[in-house]
Formats: structure tokens, C-alpha cells, sequence
């Protein structure tokens, strides 16, 4: 798209008489330039003739994307996004209440920065009278089903939701290669951390009624608005914590959620390849099975593409490029089951520097992806 | 460069270029070697910050290509630099200076020719002594060309038109400006003698002092700017005949792919991969990684990603070879986030396409 604002030759933006540093100064052989924030804020969109970026603009492909905090994201941080090539976006929106308005508007500032909105998340479905099946809990599905139909008119087309209470992320935050990351260790979960988070403990079949009530309930609204819904598993995956019982652990859990989905076609997974693969060959099935299985349905909508250091009892998350799985066979496999939904980085380890929205390591994110998904798209085709 | 040899030709050429190379007198030859596998390397200051250094450590930069300032460009300046590293586990494979870069004396014969030969020689010297065993020299008559700054995905990036007539030559603090650079139009023939006057006398000094001197291309590859021609290191011939003048191991090349993909295939003759698969890994030493929009007469400096050309090509081909050297994150769109998350992104990319190109190889 040309810049008709600055008049640019060619169809491209020129700034005039920026002042160029790209080959002078000290460092290497080609510095790097550094034109002022007010230019970087003049300059526009536009992106150069390509045929790689049809291959990206192709809607049967993978759509790399984002997990984004909508409250606090700055317009800097768009332009960030445009910058690193992001179309697309997984909303975030905590747990106060968002109308259709500012969803519209958040689409529509989105929108300005040439990213769309793949999916949203509203914690309405995240309390604890919902998930523990106490009174009150009809009201936070009001909200919830208040905001799907929201996004099915803004046709945004994936809720990812999630059902673990009293879930422990974290045993401690260690330095891997140098960058700060989230550690997991069961021992120390069990020893250090563990503690009974309600009043009392809660077993599967409890956990399991109040899912199965909260399903009934979300899905045919789901449904009438064409919004997909895309049940993440519980990180990390441990049967039981802090009095608890959990659910999506397992491929069994998976399965029965499935049976309880009826079918439906408004039901299917947010896979956490960070997740399965802190569960190892626990899992009933791995990373690959669980692509086949329910990528090769249609059942996978999103991905949450993670890596880490090595299976339970002890993992710390990685870099793409630095954990255990090799992370291009599972880009390889998504591909090989036609999966065109999105995958997002997850829990972007911290570089040096790095504050808010974590602008480097998130870089490295997704280029690291990008460059995994054109390789398979080229091999698979 | 017109010439488009078939297959049967081009394997012809490949064989004598690559026998004319291992000709080149083993007895001479003073080459470091350096350890197998293809080397990312981030492009870093002469003084590191602590948090730099951490930085380069987290993305799992192991290898650096510096730029040296005045005040450290002697051995002790490079040694001092060099452990500033190697302290925090990185290694320092290239030290440059501007100084005795682009030229325009040695290359255009101008008054203090031999003074800055002088200097380059002694920059050698000291690279030698500092353990420093490869540099990349640059031949510009004139200087690096744009036309303005363009945006790409909203960030800033080098653009250069040939429609331009603003455009405008740049080295250090010189600037140059069109009709004439430099007052009078220059023969190629005078470009070829400079370069030969040069290399000659320079050549013995890489060997005898252990380091390998890696040419940049001239950015862009028109074949003529502002008077003065661009014909030896704008193209595959230009390369072929200059390696044969200087016939020394010590004398390679530093393919700036950015700069090859701005001639495109109708200039240079070759394309990246080509450049590598003809010339392999004996004489190239440094990959300048970094895509273009378009090849001339109108370009734009890209992301890795969003360029004309697949950088896999290049990587895959490097694997093939056995290439040793390093592969820098050349210049970058400028983004929000500034150095770190630039780097960030070029490094990501180049080592999700390294680690394809390594696994293929042993699949």
C-alpha cells in the first residue's frame, strides 16, 4: 500500500533527509542506524512486493500470533507487533466486565496496526465459584456467555478457556543461557509450595460436574454465535494440587471432554505443546499423537507454542531453540494435519532489558517461528 | 553480466575456479583454521556493557564481529577487546576500523594512497598479534549509496533509487554526491590496476600475519556510480578475476547477501547460493545475511523474511559446503525496542534456519 502522505517514490514512504547511519560509527562492519522515535512515528505501513508474504497472507496456513494483555498493550507496542510481522492476536482481557463497544474498539485499534483478533479470553469463567460449583456461579456464566456472543458478532472466531482452580505455575524462577525463566520441580512443589487453597478438598468427580454444568451451559450459546470454544490443559500437568483435582492432565481428559462436547463443532483444544510436553510419555498420548488425533479432526483452534527443558518432575521453560523438543517437527506435524488456527509464544522468557510486553525475547519468538513455518510449509507443501 | 553458461558449463567453471584456488600455494599459506560448523555471530561494540554482554549470552550468541573505536586500534586495543569477551564466553572472530575501509584512495589512486596502505598493513599486523584471524575490507570508491529511509511492516529501513536524484554516497564522514564523486569519470581499467596495486602489497602481510582478509561487495552493484565503476566486486566475474590477481589464500570474500540480492541475478551474474556453491567455503569466509525487496534499479532493506529472496536457500548451501565462518545479522529495520530486539529477531531467524539446514544434512 502506497504512502501517499509523504509522497514517496516508487509507492514507498520516504522520509526526507533522515540523517543515515547505517554504515558509519563503530560498530561491526555495517552499524546499525538510528533514526529518531518522531520518524519511526511518520513512517506508515508498507510492505514490499513479495510472493513469500502471500504464502503468510494464505488463509489455509498457520497463523502466527500473539498473547496479549488488551488493557495494558500501548500503540508503541503495535507498532511492535506490525513491526515483527504479527497478523493476528489472542486477547486478553482479565476479569472486568468488557462491552461490545470497547471490543469493537480494541478490534478496531487493532485493526490499525494490521492485526486481527483471533481469539479472546475473559476470565469470567476463571472464579472460583464457577469452577468449584458454589452459588453465584449462574451469574459468572452470564458474563461469560455475555462475552461470547460479543466476540461471535465482532467475528472473532475462538474463546480459549481454561478449568484448573488453585493451579501452581511456578516453583521458582531460575537463569537458563543466561535469561530468567519459570522453573517447575514437583519435589519442591510438594514440600515447599503445596497447600490446601479452599476450605476443603475437591475431587475429580466434583471438578468434572461443575465442567460438565459449565459446558451445558456456554456451549449451545457458543454455538448460536459462532465462537469456537478451546479448553487449554492444566500446567503443569499433576493429577492433584494444592487439594484440588485436575482434570486436563491427560489424553483421557481430553477424550471425556470431548464426549461431554457431543460432537459439537464449537468445541476443540487450545494445545499447550509447553504443557504436554512437561508431561512427557505420562500423557496417554504425546505432542505428536495429540496433533494426529485431534489436529487431524479439526479439534486443535490454538496453539501454545512452548518449550521446555525436560519432562516432569522438574522443567524450566526454554526458548524455542533451547528445550528438549524439537520444536520444527511440531510445527511439521501441525502442518501435516492442515491445522490453520493460531500459535502463539507462551510465557516469553525474560532477556536482559526486556519490561512490559518483553520486545526482544517476544522478537525472538516469533521469528524463530516464522522461520520454522516457512520451512514446513515448504516440506509439507 | 550477460553471460548465463548451461549446466554442463557451469560445472566446467566451477571445477577450473576451484582448481585455480587450490593452486594457490599451500607452501604460503598462513590460514587459521577454524573450528567446523557454521558460526552465528552477532554484530556488538568495542565495549560491551555488562548488560550487552548478557544479552548476547541469552540468545546464544557465541561469536561476535566488532567494530573497533580509534582509541583501541592497536594489538593491546584488540587484545583488551578481545577479553572483554572472552570473560563472559564469547569469542571476537572480527575486529573492523573505518578507517582503513572504503577508501577512496586506494581505490580511486588518489593523493596518501600508499599512506593508507601503510595503515591497513599495520591494521593487519595487529589483528595478527591480537589472535584476531579474519577482516573484512570494503572497496568503495565512494562510499555506501541510498536515496532516503523507507518503511517496512512500519519500521525504518535504507532504500535506494536509481530514479532518485538525491541520492548520495556515504563512508564514515565522507559524503559523496552525483554527477561526479570525485571530479572525472574513472576507467575500469584504472579500478582494476588500483585494486591490484593494492592487494598485492597486502596480501603477503595477511599471510605472514595469520588473517584472513574477507571482500565486501560494493553496496549497491550499479555498475557505475557517480563516476566511478563498480565492476569488481559487483558481480561473479568481477570476484573470480580479483581472487585470481591477489592468488592467496589469505584473500576471500565476505558475501553481503543483502548487497548480492540488490544486483539480483541480471548484474552479479550469480545468486548467493550460486556465489557459495561456486566459490565454497576456501573462499568464503564471512555471510553478510539480510534481504532486499527487489533487486535494483529500486530496493528497500527488509526483515529476513519479508525480502524476495528464501534465506534458506543461502543457509542450506552453506551446510553443503562446509562452511566455518560466521553469518551476521547484517542491518536491520529499525524497531521499537531498539538493538536488543532487532537482534533478537535477525538471530532467531538465522538459527531456526541454521538448525533446519544441519538437521537435513544429517537426516
Amino acid at each position: 500500500m502506497p504512502d501517499s502522505s509523504n509522497g514517496g517514490a516508487g509507492g514507498f514512504a520516504c522520509l526526507d533527509r533522515l540523517p543515515s547511519r547505517d554504515h558509519k560509527g563503530a560498530v561491526g562492519d555495517h552499524p546499525m542506524p538510528t533514526p529518531t522515535r518522531r520518524h519511526l512515528l511518520k513512517l506508515i505501513l508498507t510492505a514490499p512486493a513479495s510472493s513469500l508474504l502471500a504464502q503468510d497472507n494464505d488463509p489455509a496456513n498457520i497463523k502466527i500470533a500473539h498473547r496479549i494483555n488488551a488493557r495494558g498493550v500501548t500503540d508503541d507496542d503495535l507498532l511492535f507487533f506490525q513491526q515483527i510481522g504479527l497478523r493476528w492476536a489472542r486477547l486478553e482481557f482479565g476479569e472486568t466486565p468488557i462491552t461490545l463497544d470497547q471490543l469493537r474498539a480494541t478490534q478496531q485499534r487493532f485493526a490499525k496496526f494490521g492485526m486481527k483478533i483471533y481469539s479472546g479470553v475473559h476470565y469470567s469463567y476463571r472464579t472460583a465459584r464457577l469452577q468449584l460449583g458454589q452459588p453465584g456461579r449462574d451469574e459468572d456464566i452470564a458474563t461469560y456467555c455475555g462475552f461470547l456472543r460479543n466476540l461471535g458478532k465482532l467475528e472473532i472466531p475462538i474463546a480459549s478457556y481454561d478449568f484448573h482452580p488453585a493451579n501452581t505455575y511456578t516453583t521458582n524462577m531460575v537463569q537458563r543461557r543466561g535469561y530468567t525463566a519459570r522453573e517447575f520441580d514437583l519435589a519442591d512443589f510438594r514440600k515447599k509450595v503445596e497447600k490446601r487453597a479452599f476450605d476443603r478438598e475437591y475431587s475429580a468427580d466434583e471438578i468434572w460436574a461443575n465442567y460438565t454444568y459449565f459446558m451445558k451451559a456456554v456451549l449451545p450459546v457458543a454455538q448460536e454465535a459462532g465462537v469456537k470454544l478451546a479448553l487449554h490443559p492444566d500446567d503443569p500437568p499433576v493429577a492433584k494440587m494444592n487439594g484440588v483435582a485436575k482434570l486436563f492432565t491427560h489424553y483421557d481428559g481430553y477424550h471425556r471432554a470431548g464426549q461431554i462436547a457431543n460432537g459439537s463443532p464449537n468445541w476443540g483444544l487450545t494445545f499447550c505443546v509447553g504443557t504436554w510436553s512437561e508431561g512427557g510419555d505420562r500423557m496417554g498420548k504425546n505432542v505428536f499423537q495429540m496433533i494426529q488425533d485431534f489436529g487431524g479432526r479439526g479439534k486443535i483452534f490454538e496453539v501454545h507454542f512452548r518449550n521446555v527443558s525436560s519432562p516432569m518432575p522438574h522443567f524450566v521453560e526454554t526458548f524455542p531453540d533451547d528445550g528438549y523438543m524439537d520444536m520444527y517437527k511440531v510445527m511439521k506435524a501441525l502442518r501435516q494435519v492442515k491445522f490453520n488456527g493460531s500459535a502463539e509464544p507462551d510465557h516469553v522468557p525474560k532477556l536482559a532489558g526486556d519490561t512490559g510486553i518483553q520486545r526482544a525475547g517476544t522478537a525472538y519468538c516469533i521469528a524463530y517461528m516464522r522461520s520454522l513455518l516457512r520451512r514446513a510449509n515448504e516440506e509439507v507443501g | 553480466m550477460s553471460t548465463q553458461p548451461d549446466r554442463r558449463e557451469f560445472h566446467k567453471i566451477a571445477t577450473l575456479g576451484a582448481a585455480a584456488f587450490l593452486a594457490s600455494g599451500p607452501a604460503r599459506a598462513a590460514v587459521h583454521k577454524n573450528d567446523p560448523g557454521i558460526k552465528l555471530c552477532a554484530q556488538s561494540g568495542a565495549k560491551p556493557s555488562d548488560d550487552e554482554l548478557l544479552f548476547l549470552k541469552e540468545i546464544g550468541a557465541r561469536y561476535v564481529s566488532v567494530g573497533s573505536t580509534p582509541d583501541l586500534r592497536t594489538a593491546e586495543g584488540f587484545l583488551q577487546i578481545k577479553k572483554r569477551y572472552a570473560d563472559a564466553g564469547i569469542t571476537v572472530w572480527n575486529i573492523g576500523n573505518t578507517s582503513v575501509h572504503n577508501m577512496p584512495e586506494v581505490t580511486l589512486n588518489l593523493p596518501g594512497r600508499d599512506q593508507k596502505i601503510e595503515e591497513y598493513k599495520q591494521y593487519i599486523r595487529n589483528l595478527g598479534k591480537a589472535g584476531i584471524y579474519y577482516t573484512t575490507y570494503a572497496h568503495m570508491g565512494n562510499g555506501i549509496w541510498h536515496s532516503g529511509r523507507a518503511s517496512v511492516r512500519g519500521a525504518s529501513a535504507r532504500e535506494f533509487d536509481m530514479a532518485n536524484k538525491d541520492k548520495w554516497g556515504q563512508w564514515d564522514n565522507l559524503k559523496f554526491h552525483e554527477p561526479l564523486s570525485h571530479g572525472r569519470e574513472f576507467t575500469k581499467d584504472e579500478i582494476w590496476a588500483n585494486y591490484t596495486y593494492f592487494i598485492k602489497q597486502v596480501a603477503p602481510v595477511a599471510e605472514e600475519a595469520g588473517v584472513r582478509i574477507g571482500i565486501h561487495p560494493d553496496d549497491p552493484p550499479v555498475p557505475v556510480l557517480a563516476g566511478v565503476p563498480r565492476c569488481i566486486f559487483g558481480n561473479f566475474e568481477g570476484y573470480k578475476r580479483a581472487m585470481e590477481i591477489a592468488n592467496s589464500p589469505n584473500v576471500g570474500i565476505c558475501l553481503c547477501c543483502g548487497t548480492w540480492l540488490e544486483g539480483g541475478k541480471k548484474l552479479t551474474g550469480k545468486d548467493p547460493e550460486e556465489m557459495i556453491r561456486f566459490f565454497g567455503a576456501s573462499k568464503i569466509w564471512k555471510i553478510h545475511f539480510r534481504n532486499v525487496s527487489a533487486p535494483l534499479p529500486h530496493f528497500i532493506e527488509t526483515f529476513m523474511d519479508n525480502g524476495y529472496y528464501d534465506m534458506y536457500k543461502i543457509m542450506k548451501a552453506l551446510r553443503d559446503v562446509n562452511y566455518d565462518g560466521i553469518v551476521i545479522l547484517d542491518h536491520s529495520p529499525v524497531m521499537v525496542g531498539g538493538n536488543y530486539a532487532q537482534t533478537s529477531y535477525g538471530f532467531a531467524y538465522m538459527k531456526a534456519l541454521m538448525n533446519r539446514a544441519n538437521a537435513e544434512a544429517h537426516a
